[in-house]
This record gives C-alpha cells, structure tokens and sequence, in this order.
C-alpha cells in the first residue's frame, strides 16, 4: 500500500523531529511521550501521513513568498540599491502566477485532501482495508462509549463486561465504537491511536480503528463539555490478544452491576478528579440503544445544580474527592489493572 | 418568565434575589470593580472640574458625525481590547499554575487561582468580547472614520442610523461590563453551541447576558453593514467608479456585504436558543424532536464569514498603508479587487470545517475542505501583489508600515497552518486542540498588527497630529516579541495534543511552554505601556508633532488625503472629482494640492439627535430585564424603544444648510494653519481632468 511503503521512511524523518523538538523542551517521566506524532495503528499514521504531505507542497509556494517578502523589502529599502519604478504597477505574467500556481497547488492538495478523508473516514477507513484482509474473519471488537458529565463508559456488549474511565483494547484486531453521550456533546479522541470523533446526545456515531503495538496512551475528551471538562482524561491500555482475553475474564469476575439504576446513578454531574476508575461484569443489555431512546424522549433529562454552573469556588471537588488519589475505583476499592506491556 | 428556573426568582426582582445566594465575591472580580469604579469616578470628576460635560453631550453623545462616531467606537473597542486582553493574561497565568495534580490552588480553586466556573466565564466572554465589542468596533470604527473621505461623501448615507449603530454596539459592551459585576457571564464558550446552552445545563442568567448582548451588537453590526453598503455605492464622489475606488473601501463594501446576510443568521439562531430557553420550545435541545446540530450549523454559517468580515478590512488596511511607504501604487489594484470579492464570495462556503468530525461523509467533508483551501488563493494573491508593490519601490520603514510587515509575515504562517487544518485527515488529530487556538489568534494577530498600523497611519488625520515614532517602534518590537512568546509554545502544545478550554492541565511536561506563554504575556503587558505612553507622549507634545499639509505621510494615495488634517465637519468645502485610482498621487504628481475650491457653496448637513443615546441606554435596560427575566422591564423597554423611533419619525427638524460665507470663513481659518502648497490659488476641480469640467460640484 501507498502509505506503508512511505510510512517507513516517514517514521525515520519523525522519529527525527521528535528528537529534535523534544530534546530541547519536555522533562516528561512518561517512556512515549504526548505527542500526536507518534501514531499507533493504520488510521494515526494516515493523518500524520497527510500531515506531511500537505506541509512539504505547501512549503512550495510559502518559502518563495516569504522569501520574496521579505528580498523586495530589504532590496527596495530606501538606501537599498534598488532601482526605483513607480510606473511598474501592473504585470500580466505575474497575475497569471499568482493567481495560477496557488491554483495548481490548491488542486493538488485537494486530491490529497480527499484521499486522505476517505484513509481516515471514521465509518469505514479505507486505511484499514489492508489489515482487515490480512486477519481474515476475525470478527471486530464491538465497544459501545457513553460519555456522561463528566465521565466515560466503555460497555464490551459481546464481552458482556464494562469499564468506567479506562479502556483495555487488544492489539492487531479491528475495533469498532458506537458512540453517545447522555448531555452535552464530547469529542472521542486517544492521542496518536484514535481519531477525533463527535459524542452527540440522542444520536450515535460510529469509529473504526486498529492498534499495531501495546502500549498506555491518553484518551480526553476535546469539546468543551462543562466544569469537568478537563478531568475527563483517561487511559487507553493497548494489551496483546492473550492479555485482553485474561483481562476480560477478571472483568467478569469482578461482580459489579451496571443497569440501567446504575447507570443513572453514574451519569449524575461528577467530576472525576481523583481519575478513579472501575470495571462491572453485570452490564444492561444494549446500554446505548436505551440511553439514545431515553435521551430522545427526554426521560435521561439531567439537570446541572445551578452551582456547577456559577459557582466561584469549588467545594465539591475537595469533598467528595480530595485531591492527588489517582489509582481507586469511584467507591473506595481497587480495581484489576490489565497487565501493561510497555510500548515498542 | 415562562420557564421554571432554579434559584429564586420574582415577578418585581426577576432573577436579582439570586445574586445573593452564589459566591460572586471573587477577590479578582472587586479588583475588576474598584478599577471600574475609580476610572468612572475619575472621569466623572474630571469633566465636571473641566466643565466639559456640554462639550461631552453636544460634540460626542449626540453627534451624527461619521468621523466622531468613527472615533467613538474605536474608543469603545479599544476600552474592551484592553479588558480581552486582561483575560487572556489571566487564562495563560492560570493554565501555567495548574499543571499536575500537586499544583496548589488559591482563591477558592483547587488548582490554580480560577475555578472551573470562573475560567469557563473568562474564555468565554475573552472570545464574545474580542471578536464581536473589540475587533469589529475598532473595524467599523475605522470604515466609519475613512470611508466616506475615501469616496468624496459628506457623510454617511444614514448619519442617524450610524449613530444608532454606534450606541447598540455599546450598549452590548456596556451590557458585557455589568455582567462582570452583577451576576456571571457564560461558561459555554464564545461559540456556545447547544445543549450545553441549554437552561438544563446553563441554569444561571450568564448564557441570557451573553444572548442579549450579542443580540443587541449584532442588530448594530447589521445596521451598520447597511448603511455602508449604501453609502459606498450612491455616494461616491464623481470620477470615483468603482474601479477606482480604493482598496479599503473595496474591502470595506466586500465586508458588509458579509455583514448584512450573516448577522441575520446569528440573530435568528440565537433567537431560537433564546425560545428554547425562555419558553421551552425544542429547536436545538436532544430531546423534543430538537436538533441541535442545526445550532452549530447556523452559528457556523455566521461564524465562518464573521471571520472573513474581521479579516477583509484588516487587508484593507494593509492595502492603504504598504504603497504609501512603498511610494508606488498598489500592484495589480483590478486583481486585487478580484482577491477580495474571491475571499467574501467563498466565506459563505466553508463554515462545516469548523466541525469535521461530527462525522459526515467523505464527500461533504471533501467539499468544504477543497472550499476553504480556496480561500488560500485569493489571499496568496494578496500577499504576492504587497511584495510586488514593494518591488521597485522605495519603502520607508515608519511606524504603519513596520506593522503591516509583521502582519503580512503572520498572514504567511497563519496561511499555512489554515491549509493545514482545511485537510480533514488533519483536523480529525488537530480539531479543538490548542494548535487551532494559535491559528486563529495567529489570523487575529494580523487583524491587531494592522489595525494598529491603521491607528498610526490615520491619527494624523483624525487629530492632526503625527504618533511618536521611537515608542511606536518600541510597542512594535515588544508586541511581536510577546506574540511569538505567546504563540510559537502554544502551536507546539497543539501538536503535544494539548486540548483549548483546559481548567486544569493533567500533564506536567507540558508546563515549561506553558511557562513559555507567560512570558509571552509580560511582554504584551510592557507593549501596552509603551502604547499608552505613545499615546500620552504624542499628545503631548501635539504642537510639535503637527501635521501641516493635508498629507501627513507625504506620499500618501488615496482621497482622503485631501481633506484637511483633521478635516472640517463637512469633510470637503466642495466635492472633489476623481481622475485616477489613486486620486491624491494623482494630484500632487499633477501638481493640483490645493484644497481651496473655485467658490465657495452653502452645505446640507444632518442635525445632532439625542435619539441614538437614548436608544442605547433602552437597550442596556432591554438586555439586562432580558437576562434577568425582568418581565414588566423587559415588555416595557420594549414599548419604550418603539416609542422612541416613533417619535423619531415624526421628527422634521433633522437636518440644515451652512451657508457658503460660513463655509468660506471656516475654511479660511482652517487654511492659516496649513502650508503654503494646499493654498495655491489652483481649484482641484475641473481643468486638469475630464471627470468634472461641465459643472461645479455640490455636497
């Protein structure tokens, strides 16, 4: 394929750039650090592809003006040298330049542009085309994604198992994500593994994607949703297929219930500072079907205490969170983590 | 008033009695308060002690004068850039402060000094007020102030209706500064796409303040775009086809034309929103049968062109200020009308690229991603015709033209960063993360750099007096340095994956730009001084720096040049006839400077109202019962409004003649203080060209 055959050459001009930027500028503790250039999986890997692409012919017109901005200021200076011409204020080869190569360039990059949308489409990416051929019929991961305020909830419909505010994704196996929220719109976005994609209440979206190596990365949601907004971050563990089959068993050991009570209780206005997160066993059938419905008709109608939104101080994260606890389960106990395999 | 609200509300009070059940009492909120109430008791005081009250009501409040109002709104945007700017300051603090969980937190926040509520407020109110009570007063100000001198017209087609305009626009900003003290703006963001607009998730009054008072500036900024439509196709003056008239008033019809079918798109989405909340229809909530969706839709439709509206008289600007130090006419002036009527005519295309993943087609997104890209052509059209008009130039490197480079330079990075986010593959990585806050502020940066070239290169003649060039290099170099500190960490947070809108920042790596940015802000803080101390320095030592001839800058091109620095009330003694693109060069080349007609006739002018102020001040009330659901103030404002232009109407007595022996004394007066070349005894019409030799002109 076009992009794997550039790709590894890409990777070797990234890997370059991101020794180079990152030397100078990040103390992060974290092995792979944040950084959308360093794509896991087929569809990352078409953006920054396009990324690159659509830089380099840019570049083709920005260096020469530039270049010409900044050569005819310093030439026509007064006291410069060059030669002065009021009179030369119209030119038919130069408008048909710069009117003309703008156009080409402009032409070119659309060709690209469309390629590029139909690589990364989040409905059916041609980009995984390839890989879904070479595994045969494994059948796709199906993950349902409710975003509530402020948290998220990953339900396995075939697994039978859920998790809340983490995500535990097998390497080389197709994964595809029904999407919703219960309020307000999110964005759905792993950094460097998944593609941005609407949460939008009362309807559901669709995602496709594919993840090459393991690896923890960081999922958040982009559309500003509300005060909880920025503690909407969870990770997104990519573990191999024997690991996630291990990790699904456990899961349903756990006990845990999430129906529908449940998961009213869970959707009320929270904000996830401690980043706590939880696994259930026990899940409600077609969870998101019944959240759409219910969002539709207006019976899942959550209303936000006027001090969430007005408020100038916040006593609720202090009280019901504290501060800093970053590995315990909503209600107190700890939860199994997924073997983690560290990435490359 | 229909809708059942949370907290406590009554038929007399509204929703008032609610302010004292929420802490408001944010130490930075009476810090905002002291400085609002000691600069308004400062000027009170001072224009009493000066006796300068009458002055004040007859010279400025009730004036109809294209240029007074001009001046009035770049006033009222400067005011409130200066307030944007405030808030950004306190968002980049914020953000540098609350990295990481052990961050410490201060004034009632856990990280950081802003709560999450307070922060959402600031950005959201930093990008209503920056955008629509900022950029586009100190735009429309300048459209105001030039415009008409521009094309030869005595004034607006619709002086009352400017005036209007003028006072809705402020009382929108003064709508905004109440919303700082009594009670909270919104928190949805500037765009404040639906649900979370919705009463269920927006229950306080901050979503209704901002809702009005974008309302109430927009009905203005429709108004406004009106009017100069009108005023630039009917009133030029004769000789000034269309394909002589200059850029900036090229650019300025191309803008309103944008102006007048957006706002109308605004106003109707958010009269929607307004009905779902006041009264609980479902046009854009989830449930309902409502469709949300169409809110982002429409508010985009507005939004993509409004963008166009602040960038077009921005170029504008660029296109008035780089021939005059180039000392060449603008190249290529037919192809860069053709730029700017490509760049309007494809802004009403593109608004889906501001939602890419809602996750449409592959076709649509490709349609609005090839559209935006088109918009790149034009605009390298523009930037190619600057650099050649520089070609073979001689520039001069004052002040004006130092920010027009520094803008041009921007357009470059700003350019390819806006190709870049027009690919959708792209912008399903980069989509709301800061990199797309760095483009737009990078495109903004530009509209700044050349409005505060446009201030430097049109002060003289508004005041007739010349800025100080040595602080204004100063405030140039601090302002690029503050806008490369600010800007180049923030496109590099972008691409760490950085999302905009952060309360709190999870990732500690990401602190030293963060830090970055900080320093970027100290030195647009040291910029603002060196602005203001500019101003102060200038005015003093106005005698000093005064302007003796109607051209300022020497080779200055366009018309408005003519008329006298600052020029006379009816702008020119008699109407000047156009003979050339660049009419000015025209007649300083031609040897005709003289700004002394052949006789002197008597002029029809418009009369003062005090109608517009009062409108104002009814809109102020109007907004505040509005947000406050004050339903007996809010109906009554209503019949008060419609009384007042009932009254108006019938009024006759709004307009009178200054007889020609008045006009000449005035002239005469004005001509002591000008140099000897505006006063030869040469008339600038007729003779020299063909346009104006069969009759004398009239106003």
């Amino acid at each position: 394929m076009k992009i794997g055959n550039l790709s590894s050459g890409l990777r070797a001009f990234l890997g370059l750039l991101l020794i180079a930027v990152l030397a100078g500028c990040s103390n992060s503790p974290v092995q792979d650090p944040l950084w959308f250039l360093h794509p896991n999986g087929p569809i990352a890997r078409a953006s920054i592809y396009y990324l690159v692409v659509d830089v380099l012919l840019l570049l083709i017109i920005i260096v020469p003006a530039t270049a010409l901005v900044i050569w005819t200021f310093w030439r026509y200076r007064r006291g410069g040298g060059g030669e002065y011409d009021p009179t030369y204020n119209h030119s038919i080869p130069i408008e048909v330049i710069v009117w003309g190569i703008p156009l080409l360039l402009v032409a070119v990059l659309s060709y690209f542009s469309y390629q590029g949308v139909k690589d990364v489409e989040p409905y059916s990416p041609q980009a995984l085309d390839s890989v879904t051929a070479k595994n045969g019929g494994q059948k796709p991961l199906h993950i349902d994604v409710i975003s509530t305020d402020w948290q998220w909830l990953f339900i396995y419909p075939d697994q039978h198992v859920a998790l809340a505010n983490r995500l535990v994704v097998p390497t080389g196996r197709k994964i595809e994500m029904d999407l919703t929220s219960t309020t307000v719109t999110n964005d759905f976005y792993v950094l460097k593994v998944v593609n941005q994609i609407y949460m939008m209440p009362g309807m559901r979206t669709k995602h496709n994607f594919y993840v090459e190596r393991p690896g923890t990365y960081q999922g958040f949601s982009t559309e500003f949703s509300g005060p909880g907004f920025s503690w909407m971050n969870y990770k997104m563990q990519v573990v191999k297929p024997k690991q996630f089959d291990q990790w699904v068993q456990r899961a349903q050991a756990s006990g845990n219930r999430m129906h529908w009570q449940q998961f009213l209780q869970f959707a009320q206005p929270t904000i996830n500072t401690g980043n706590a997160w939880k696994m259930y066993s026990d899940v409600e059938p077609n969870l998101l079907r019944k959240t759409i419905h219910a969002v539709n008709t207006g019976q899942l109608n959550i209303k936000w205490p006027m001090r969430f939104s007005e408020e100038m101080t916040s006593p609720e994260f202090e009280q019901r969170f504290g501060t800093g606890d970053a590995e315990s389960s909503p209600d107190g106990t700890t939860a199994d983590e997924p073997q983690n395999t560290p990435d490359r | 008033m229909f809708m059942d609200v949370q907290g406590p509300s009554n038929a007399l009070f509204g929703r008032l009695p609610m302010i004292l059940d929420l802490h408001y009492n944010n130490p930075w909120i009476m810090f905002a308060f002291a400085l609002v109430v000691i600069g308004g008791i400062g000027t009170v005081a001072a224009l009493t002690y000066f006796k300068k009250w009458g002055w004040l009501w007859h010279d400025w409040l009730t004036t109809v004068d294209h240029k007074k109002i001009g001046i009035m709104y770049i006033i009222v945007g400067l005011i409130m850039l200066f307030r944007g700017f405030f808030e950004a300051a306190m968002i980049r603090t914020h953000q540098a402060m609350a990295v990481g969980p052990d961050s410490p937190g201060f004034l009632g926040a856990v990280h950081g000094y802003l709560t999450p509520f307070h922060i959402s407020e600031i950005f959201t109110v930093h990008g209503t007020l920056m955008i629509l009570l900022a950029v586009t007063p100190i735009l429309v100000g300048f459209m105001n102030l030039i415009v008409p001198i521009q094309i030869g017209a005595r004034d607006m087609a619709y002086p009352f209706l400017n005036a209007v305009g003028l006072w809705l626009t402020t009382a929108a900003a003064a709508l905004c500064m109440i919303s700082l003290f009594v009670g909270s703006f919104s928190h949805a963001g500037w765009v404040g796409l639906t649900p979370l607009t919705q009463l269920d998730h927006s229950p306080g009054v901050g979503v209704d303040y901002w809702i009005w008072l974008i309302q109430i500036s927009s009905i203005g900024s429709t108004l406004g775009a009106l009017n100069l439509i009108a005023t630039i196709l009917k009133m030029r003056a004769p000789g000034m086809s269309l394909m002589r008239m200059p850029i900036f008033s090229w650019t300025t019809l191309a803008t309103n034309i944008i102006g007048l079918t957006s706002f109308p798109l605004l106003t109707v989405a958010l009269f929607l929103l307004t009905l779902d909340r006041y009264i609980g229809t479902h046009f854009f909530t989830a449930d309902g049968g409502g469709n949300f969706m169409m809110y982002t839709n429409l508010f985009w439709l507005w939004g993509h062109p409004e963008v166009y509206f602040v960038v077009l008289p921005a170029f504008g600007f660029l296109s008035e200020i780089i021939p005059t130090f180039s000392e060449k006419p603008l190249f290529n002036h037919t192809s860069m009308i053709a730029a700017t009527m490509g760049i309007a005519g494809v802004s009403w295309l593109v608004w889906l690229h501001h939602f890419f993943i809602m996750g449409a087609g592959p076709e649509v997104n490709t349609f609005f991603s090839v559209a935006t890209m088109l918009v790149g052509i034009p605009t390298g059209v523009k930037v190619f015709n600057w650099a050649f008009t520089m070609y073979k130039g001689r520039v001069r490197l004052e002040t004006p033209m130092l920010w027009a480079l520094g803008a041009v330079l921007l357009l470059i990075g700003g350019g390819m960063t806006g190709m870049m986010l027009a690919i959708p593959a792209i912008n399903y990585v980069s989509h709301n993360s800061v990199f797309v806050v760095a483009h737009f502020h990078n495109m903004f940066l530009i509209i700044a750099f050349a409005i505060f070239g446009a201030v430097t290169y049109w002060w003289p003649k508004a005041f007739g007096f010349r800025l100080d060039e040595r602080l204004g290099h100063i405030f140039f170099w601090l302002f690029w340095a503050g806008s490369v500190f600010v800007f180049v960490p923030m496109y590099a947070l972008g691409f760490l994956g950085m999302t905009r809108r952060l309360d709190y920042i999870a990732h500690p790596s990401w602190w030293p730009l963060l830090a970055l940015e900080v320093v970027g802000i100290a030195l647009y803080i040291a910029s603002v001084a060196a602005f203001v101390l500019q101003i102060y320095v200038s005015f003093r030592d106005r005698e000093r720096n005064k302007v003796t001839t109607s051209d300022a800058w020497e080779t200055s091109r366009s018309l408005e040049w003519a008329a006298h620095c600052p020029p006379s009330f009816y702008n020119f003694a008699a109407t000047p006839i156009v003979h050339s693109n660049d009419e000015w060069a025209w007649r300083r080349e031609h040897g005709v400077t003289s700004v002394v007609p052949e006789k002197y006739t008597s002029i029809h002018m418009p009369k003062n109202s005090m109608v517009p102020v009062v409108l104002g001040v009814l809109f102020i009330i109007f907004g505040f019962a509005g947000t406050w659901r004050i339903g007996w103030m809010f109906f009554g404002s209503i019949i008060a409004i419609t009384a007042v232009l009932i009254f108006r109407m019938f009024q006759k007595d709004i307009d009178y003649n200054i007889p020609a022996e008045d006009v000449e004394a005035y002239e005469r007066e004005k001509l002591k203080s000008v140099d000897r070349a505006a006063q030869d005894n040469v008339h600038q019409t007729g003779e020299m060209g063909d346009a104006g030799t069969d009759s004398p002109a009239h106003g």
